[in-house]
């Protein structure tokens, strides 16, 4: 290592306040300010140099899962059970086209967040679409149709699931330290 | 938190009474004298409803009182000073419920320091809490196909 971190420069900055200026300030509204700055420092220096590594796992672990969901739809839109859903299999196949298309090689930890706020904007769109409700004026065709069939839906809601277990446990592992964890 | 409002508005339960719930029934919120609470602090989340609510808020793992007294145990105490049996289901309900409703007081707190309403620093990081309520919603949650 020639140069600190940006992590190891706040945990630094971090412990200097903690250690050379907060004694020096008397109880009251202004030291406590101080306290939880330095709080805030001291957890964004642990959690800074993982953010870029986290989000391209996470955004990773999204695309795979939307595929996945894609892949049903087609196969729902294939048999004729997915009627209502078309609008939501186009937004997902052109957002899964745009995979690894950020025009850089190393995109930066902001290109990867704003794909995560994208591709989390899909998974919203995916639960909109499977709990939406059935039309009941619509008499040109049953109600199972109205609706993705139960099992492609009860597939889908359980990888969804699954998927969030996985992105809370990936967020937890970055963002909270071993102690503070069940 | 999408996925967690979604299953709370599925699986609403039917409250067996309705009577005042306090909104933030726990340590902190009530002065006692010997054994007996004798005031209630904190009023601003009232609102009629299931008294369910109040004890699965009381007992969320960041403050309840588990470690004195179990959640089945005060079920029991519960139900033999009230006369009113508390379902599990519903319990269960409320305890997932009070897991986003903290995490929708942790937001709010984030977003006033965002939108500069407040300068207090103690709610800046307030946002990086909600994702062990989450979890822990995501743990209590039933396995699919058994009242998912």
């Amino acid at each position: 290592m020639t140069k600190p971190s940006i992590g190891d420069l706040l945990n630094g900055v971090a412990a200097s306040l903690r250690e050379s200026v907060l004694p020096e300030i008397p109880t009251g509204p202004t030291r406590r300010q101080i306290q939880a700055a330095i709080s805030i420092i001291r957890r964004v220096s642990l959690v800074w140099d993982k953010t870029g590594p986290y989000l391209y796992a996470d955004n990773k672990d999204i695309e795979e899962i939307l595929l996945q969901v894609s892949a049903i739809l087609d196969r729902a839109e294939a048999n004729g059970s997915g009627a209502g859903l078309e609008p939501l299999r186009q937004r997902l196949h052109a957002a899964l086209d745009q995979r690894g298309a950020t025009g850089v090689e190393y995109p930066s930890p902001a290109v990867l967040g704003a794909r995560n706020v994208e591709l989390q904007g899909l998974l919203v769109d995916v639960q909109g679409a499977l709990h939406a409700p059935t039309n009941p004026e619509a008499t040109d065709r049953p109600e199972s149709a109205e609706r993705l069939l139960s099992a492609e839906r009860i597939e889908i809601l359980a990888m969804l699931r699954a998927l969030f277990r996985r992105m809370l446990e990936r967020e937890l592992q970055v963002t909270a330290p071993p102690t503070a964890r069940k | 938190m999408v996925a967690a409002f979604i299953w709370l508005k599925e699986h609403r339960p039917i409250a067996r009474r309705i009577s005042i719930v306090h909104g933030d029934f726990r340590f902190g919120n009530f002065l006692y004298e010997g054994d007996r609470i004798n005031a209630m602090l904190d009023w601003e989340m009232v609102h009629l409803g299931d008294p369910v609510e109040d004890i699965a808020w009381a007992y969320r793992s960041l403050w309840g009182p588990q470690a004195f007294l179990s959640l089945d145990e005060f079920v029991t105490r519960y139900t033999e000073l009230s006369g009113t049996p508390v379902d599990s289901e519903t319990l269960r309900f409320y305890r997932l419920l009070g897991e986003v409703k903290h995490s929708i007081i942790s937001l709010t707190g984030a977003r006033s320091f965002m939108d500069r309403r407040t300068r207090n620093l103690f709610l800046a990081d307030r946002a990086s809490t909600i994702t062990s309520y989450l979890k822990q919603f995501m743990d209590w949650l039933p396995e699919q196909g058994t009242g998912d």
